[in-house]
């Protein structure tokens, strides 16, 4: 359920973001290193590209398709995006990034990265705990299989 | 490799489907609306030749002669007079209509900016007067973040801007340093004279439903006058009738545009645009926007 919430979420991001390709990527050009003198078609191709990873990860995670591989690439794309918001922290007067589109409107700039930030961490938190408590699920049960197959045997 | 079952491949065609949709929609989304926005540019721009070309039939006054026509201590209502003058010959197209002495207001709110902003051309004369009708500098967050104001202070001083910074200071520093980007297809050197070089549109915006469209009753005023290309220019200040607020109230308010023909210093004439507005039930007008026709748009700001 709580990876479903997380897969719910990307794949609201992927289409506000979609809806709005070229403002997502002027944020791009003005937040990611390196990506400040690049072109605007590949600037266009970037932000699609990320569009598509995150509707890909997301519906995966909600529809549990190689849960553990998803979990992963989500966890990779949340340091990624805290990465970059860390970036942005320690400019004096950052661009808003309107990531994930879900910060309350009226705030700063900088209170509006940190609370992106913490909302990273928590995701990132939850995602973790997933997959804790299905290894731990697992390796409970596997005793149980194990006992039942020599049991059978 | 692990096969993959019914109940997977179902999975895999979901998430491809749904991948493969969102992507498709993003794509034709943006490539419509480049290739739109590239036609819309290109008849905008055959608008903006003609009108330039229009525009070299009206007679012009320089700011300069209307500044030393009027030095003295009554210099100032009388070169504005002189302005209103001729803002007040211009045929109204009352949208929103608004009564006689509305009309008045406005014409003279106009001729207030364009002697302060354009015939002065003095950053500090200009806060002095924008600062006695009571607007007031919009917020540091709003100016240095929204606007943008801090990176360009940043790319043009190699400075920080700081909240300690006065909004004045960056303001007179950043409209001094703009005109030095100029050159002369930006310098403004004076403005057309005759009744039909100037444009005075009223119209009632709601928030709610939208703007209300502006219709001259003539396609090619129309062509001429509202489908060029233009450029906005960056507001400092909020007048006591605040847009963002009426907006966000979702409050009826009416808008006036005056239209003016600008001659530049290489002889280039172009449409220059005043956004004044004010709350659907009455009250003093504000100088919300400046725009200006160009068809490059590589000068610096006019900063107001």
């Amino acid at each position: 359920m709580a990876q479903a919430l997380v897969g719910v979420l990307l794949c609201y991001a992927a289409v506000t973001k979609a809806f709005t390709i070229p403002m997502f990527a002027f944020v791009i050009q003005s937040t990611v290193p390196f990506a400040g003198n690049a072109s605007t078609s590949t600037l266009i191709v970037l932000a699609q590209a990320v569009v598509f990873v995150e509707i890909f990860v997301g519906s995966s995670l909600v529809l549990h398709f190689y849960s553990r591989p998803m979990r992963v690439v989500a966890v990779g794309m949340f340091v990624a995006f805290s990465g970059i918001l860390s970036m942005q922290l320690a400019e004096e007067n950052p661009i808003s990034c309107g990531c994930l589109g879900i910060s309350p409107d009226g705030m700063g700039s900088h209170a509006e990265i940190v609370f992106g930030l913490m909302r990273n961490v928590f995701l990132i938190a939850i995602l973790a705990a997933v997959s804790v408590y299905r290894k731990r699920g697992f390796s409970q049960s596997e005793p149980k299989d194990v006992s039942q197959q020599v049991q059978s045997a | 490799m692990k096969k993959l079952n019914t109940l997977s491949w179902v999975k895999l065609v979901l998430v491809l489907g749904v991948s493969i949709l969102v992507l498709g929609y993003s794509v034709w989304i943006t490539s419509s609306a480049r290739s739109g926005s590239r036609e819309r540019k290109s008849e905008r721009l055959n608008a903006t030749e003609d009108s330039m070309e229009w525009a070299q039939g009206f007679e012009m006054v320089s700011f300069q002669a209307v500044k030393s026509a009027h030095e003295g201590d009554l210099g100032d209502d009388q070169a504005i007079d002189s302005i209103e003058s001729v803002l007040e010959r211009a045929k109204v197209y009352n949208q929103a209509g608004l009564d006689d002495s509305a009309i008045e207001s406005i014409v003279r709110v106009a001729s207030e900016f364009i002697y302060y902003r354009f015939v002065l051309d003095d950053p500090e004369r200009y806060i002095r007067w924008r600062l006695q009708r009571d607007d007031q500098f919009r917020g540091m967050e709003a100016l240095y973040v929204k606007a943008q104001v801090a990176l360009d202070y940043e790319e043009f001083f190699g400075e920080s801007l700081t909240d300690q910074t006065p909004l004045s200071q960056s303001f007179t520093r950043l409209y001094e340093h703009q005109r030095s980007l100029w050159a002369s297809r930006y310098t403004p050197i004076g403005y057309a004279v005759d009744p039909e070089s100037v444009l005075v549109v009223s119209a009632t915006h709601n928030p709610i439903v939208g703007e209300q469209d502006i219709d001259l009753g003539d396609p090619q005023l129309n062509r001429l006058w509202l489908e060029t290309l233009v450029g906005g220019h960056r507001s400092w200040f909020r007048g006591k009738t605040d847009h963002d607020q009426l907006k966000a109230n979702l409050e009826k308010y009416q808008v006036a545009t005056v239209g003016i023909v600008i001659e530049y210093e290489n002889m280039e004439r172009r449409t220059l645009y005043l956004g004044i507005l004010r709350s659907g039930t009455g009250g003093d007008w504000s100088v919300e926007a400046l725009s200006a026709t160009d068809t490059a748009f590589t000068g610096g700001l006019i900063e107001f």
